[in-house]
């Protein structure tokens, strides 16, 4: 039975580093495309009817 | 040749196509002008088709089954026999839906209705691309192997396509306005970017969904670095280890939140996007310098971590 090699590890491990938590905020409407993005997009109506004011197509106004 | 007022629209973006046809002749297809830019003559390679129809008031008109995915407000996509079902409502026009349409389980063909009065039906002219619908087949569509939609601001710097992700005032169209003025830079949007896989490095392409800066093209370029957007007293360019960075462009990605598949290929996709361009953490000023410190971290020999301005 032959010694193993004294071979220095070529890739040795990283320290390890516990998972870290991280929050971040999102506006639940603006994340499932629920909110009106601009004036542009909301059709024949869109120049009287913006979400910014009633009565608007959605509650939210996103960018 | 004079162009036909009654011909099918067909939107193109991301090398995706998105035909829509009235049911009944008669009807003209209008658009905004955010989304003329990207009008394709025809309906070629990878295209929806969907067909519109004209409903007097509104009305259940189609039968779902199980919700699958419901905003609360806006839009919901309910199970049926063929497919989805996609209704928008607004308090506007009561609890049914002011257009419904049924797809195929690919999302490759659509029938439905929509309200006359309603904002894509007025009379006889039809506005099939107004938000959020046509984003909303998009989204289904990307979600199906082909791309992420992300919340970000997209330019082309001397050919190296660049993204600035952010949510809801992180300085998206700020970012935008100050690159605008940057010698050698085109604009893809300042809100919405589709990243599609082409080859060794991810592609980036414009949308018509702009944001407060109103930039739309629909130019798309190689991706080069992906920057989360911070605002913060001073310049500086941070590496992020690639988990961290997939977490931070997933929550300012537009995945099918509905279908584990979806979620799935997103994660999976901006995985492989994070091992082929570097994504850092960009804390910035809303001046011309933050440009400056970002463009220090892209050259080769640059200093990467830390850089400032």
């Amino acid at each position: 039975m032959s010694p193993k090699p004294d071979t220095p590890d070529a890739s040795p491990r990283r320290a390890y580093q516990p998972p870290r938590l991280t929050r971040v905020q999102l506006i639940p409407d603006e994340a499932v495309l629920a909110s009106c993005k601009n004036a542009s997009t909301q059709g024949p109506l869109g120049g009287s009817r913006k979400c910014t004011g009633p009565p608007a197509l959605c509650s939210h106004s996103g960018s | 040749m004079a162009p036909d007022a009654f011909r099918p629209l067909v939107l193109e973006i991301a090398g995706l196509g998105l035909e829509v046809k009235p049911a009944e002749p008669g009807i003209r297809l209008v658009t905004d002008a955010a989304h003329q830019p990207f009008l394709a003559a025809d309906a070629t390679g990878d295209c929806a088709t969907v067909t519109l129809a004209p409903l007097p008031s509104p009305r259940p008109s189609r039968k779902a089954a199980r919700t699958v995915f419901d905003t609360g407000s806006v839009w919901r996509l309910e199970e049926t026999h063929a497919g989805h079902l996609l209704t928008l409502r607004s308090p506007v026009y009561g609890q049914n839906p002011y257009l419904a349409v049924e797809f195929d389980r690919h999302y490759a063909v659509g029938a439905g209705e929509t309200v006359d009065g309603g904002p894509h039906l007025s009379g006889d002219t039809m506005h099939p691309f107004v938000y959020p619908f046509d984003e909303v087949v998009y989204l289904a569509r990307l979600a199906r192997g082909r791309g992420v939609l992300v919340h970000a601001c997209g330019l082309v710097h001397r050919g190296r396509g660049i993204l600035l992700l952010g949510t809801s005032g992180a300085g998206k169209s700020t970012s935008a306005r100050l690159w605008a003025d940057r010698p050698g830079t085109t604009l893809l949007s300042d809100d919405r970017i589709v990243i599609r896989s082409d080859g060794p490095r991810p592609r980036i392409f414009g949308t018509p969904w702009h944001g407060e800066a109103g930039i739309e093209s629909p130019g798309s370029a190689p991706l080069h670095a992906v920057y989360i957007l911070e605002q913060a007293p001073r310049n500086r360019v941070i590496d992020m280890p690639p988990s961290a960075a997939v977490a931070q462009m997933m929550v300012r990605s537009f995945p099918a939140l509905w279908e584990q598949e979806g979620l799935q290929f997103a994660v999976q996709f901006l995985s492989q996007l994070a091992e082929q361009v570097p994504v850092r953490r960009l804390q910035f000023l809303p001046e011309p310098s933050a440009i400056d410190c970002l463009l220090a971290s892209l050259e080769p020999h640059g200093t990467d971590a830390g850089a400032a301005a």
